[in-house]
């Protein structure tokens, strides 16, 4: 099966980090279309502007697969 | 199983702070204290339970510690619930005369030993999670978080009506000379405080402190030899579902709607007969959603249901009534506490924060995030 990388926010947080340190970061949780969760982070958009239900896009950077808003 | 075993001794030490001591001394100081308790000695202890974090071989280690030969010799670990979990294999090996006196023990000096972060990169190297580490989670509050934001979206939960359980915790706390974070706090305060992963606080989150605690489990007619009043296991039940947050099925209900149900079945209870409430608050979080799955109120209407000081001091549900993680004793694994408060209520000996008339306790254990659920009922001679 060829997956689509089209997927859903299922949940998602910021975690706070101090600014020296990277600042503050996205991590969530992505519905994939196919019906799989996992855990991911959505990027190109401030983490506090990632929603619950935002459709996103993955694409994979440096092996890891991360989202972009659809 | 109903009945056939109870607890005959309590103890605690070195919770807050306890620096200079190993996480072993702690647990041994503990468990001297609820040994004394139940009028026993080490010499007396033929069963023995222990979970850490960090001691390879514990049960071992804390028998030659103590200078004791158990029979028995139990280190189930599933998390934070492990010391609600044990009562199952200690009734057991109970019941089946493999035993007569088991001690259950706990210590850690998170606080002011090895750090959690220290103790964490170890950790990540030894037990690597290819789904989840890779995206830097700052576990636990992330996973929590996660729920936390998930229940906010799908019922309209609000951070205030979060703020309050945090509130009602601390308010316990101030009721108990024992409890390490006794200053006033508001739902503003809770509000304000420093965000660690939206939306929760620093105020959501539960306490990082030392300590230890320790219980004596005995067949019925052998506890009520102590000195203090038995405290009966009514029920127990334990269920889990996932060990990493993104293969939780459904983020706003636990596997506590299975072993309260497990639990409450053996007890031939329900909530309605529940006078005291502890549950295992790691996160505020936590103890709306063990509302909801151990069937005090619907799914989604926890927050309306802890609004108003309702599960405060006054109020007419009294839950986790020494202050909680969040406000009392926070080491790690704060399993074991819940039944030392849940003991102490039976028994009226609760100070200023006796529940009046307390007949049967509810004593909820979780284990990693949102994990592993374990249920326990307690009750007094009147309830057998």
């Amino acid at each position: 099966m060829e997956p689509s990388g089209r997927g859903t926010v299922y949940s998602t947080t910021v975690v706070r980090r101090r600014p020296a340190d990277g600042g503050d970061y996205n991590v969530c949780l992505v519905d994939l279309a196919e019906g799989v969760r996992m855990m991911s982070r959505v990027v190109n958009v401030p983490p506090a502007e990632v929603k619950i239900g935002m459709a996103v896009q993955a694409r994979i950077t440096e092996g890891l697969v991360e989202f972009t808003p659809a | 199983m109903r009945g056939s075993v109870a607890i005959a001794g309590v103890g605690l030490a070195g919770c807050g702070e306890a620096p200079g001591w190993t996480e072993m001394e702690i647990a041994a100081a503990a468990a001297k204290n609820a040994l004394d308790d139940a009028g026993l000695t080490p010499q007396d202890v033929d069963g023995l339970v222990i979970a850490s974090t960090n001691i390879f071989m514990s049960g071992l280690a804390l028998a030659e510690h103590l200078g004791v030969r158990p029979r028995f010799t139990e280190s189930s670990m599933v998390g934070g619930s492990s010391f609600v979990g044990h009562l199952i294999p200690a009734s057991l090996a109970l019941n089946a005369g493999l035993c007569d006196t088991v001690l259950v023990a706990y210590g850690s000096n998170q606080r002011t030993g090895v750090g959690r972060a220290e103790a964490g990169k170890y950790k990540m190297a030894l037990d690597p999670q290819a789904f989840e580490h890779p995206y830097k989670p700052f576990n636990p509050p992330t996973s929590y978080a996660l729920a936390t934001a998930r229940h906010m979206h799908q019922y309209g939960t609000r951070r205030e009506q979060l703020a309050e359980i945090a509130v009602a915790a601390r308010q316990w706390a101030q009721l108990n000379p024992e409890a390490f974070a006794r200053d006033p706090l508001s739902i503003d305060g809770v509000l304000s405080s420093r965000m660690v992963c939206d939306p929760l606080t620093v105020r959501d989150c539960c306490l990082v402190t030392d300590g230890g605690g320790a219980y004596v489990l005995r067949r019925a007619e052998q506890a009520r030899d102590a000195p203090k009043a038995p405290a009966y296991l009514l029920g127990v039940g334990a269920a889990h579902w996932h060990r990493q947050i993104s293969s939780m099925p459904d983020l706003t209900v636990t596997a506590a709607t299975e072993s309260g149900q497990r639990a409450f079945e053996m007890a031939g209870l329900g909530p309605q007969d529940v006078d005291v409430v502890e549950l295992y608050d790691a996160f505020t979080i936590n103890t709306l959603l063990f509302l909801e799955d151990l069937g005090f109120c619907e799914k989604g209407e926890g927050g309306a249901f802890v609004s108003g000081g309702r599960i405060a001091p006054g109020g007419p549900l009294p839950v986790n009534t020494n202050g909680g993680g969040l406000s009392c004793v926070h080491p790690g694994m704060y399993g074991i506490f819940l039944i030392i408060e849940a003991v102490r209520q039976l028994r009226g000996e609760a100070g200023a924060r006796q529940v009046q008339d307390a007949a049967v306790a509810l004593a909820h254990g979780n284990g990693g995030v949102l994990s592993s659920q374990i249920t326990a009922l307690f009750g007094t001679q009147d309830t057998l």
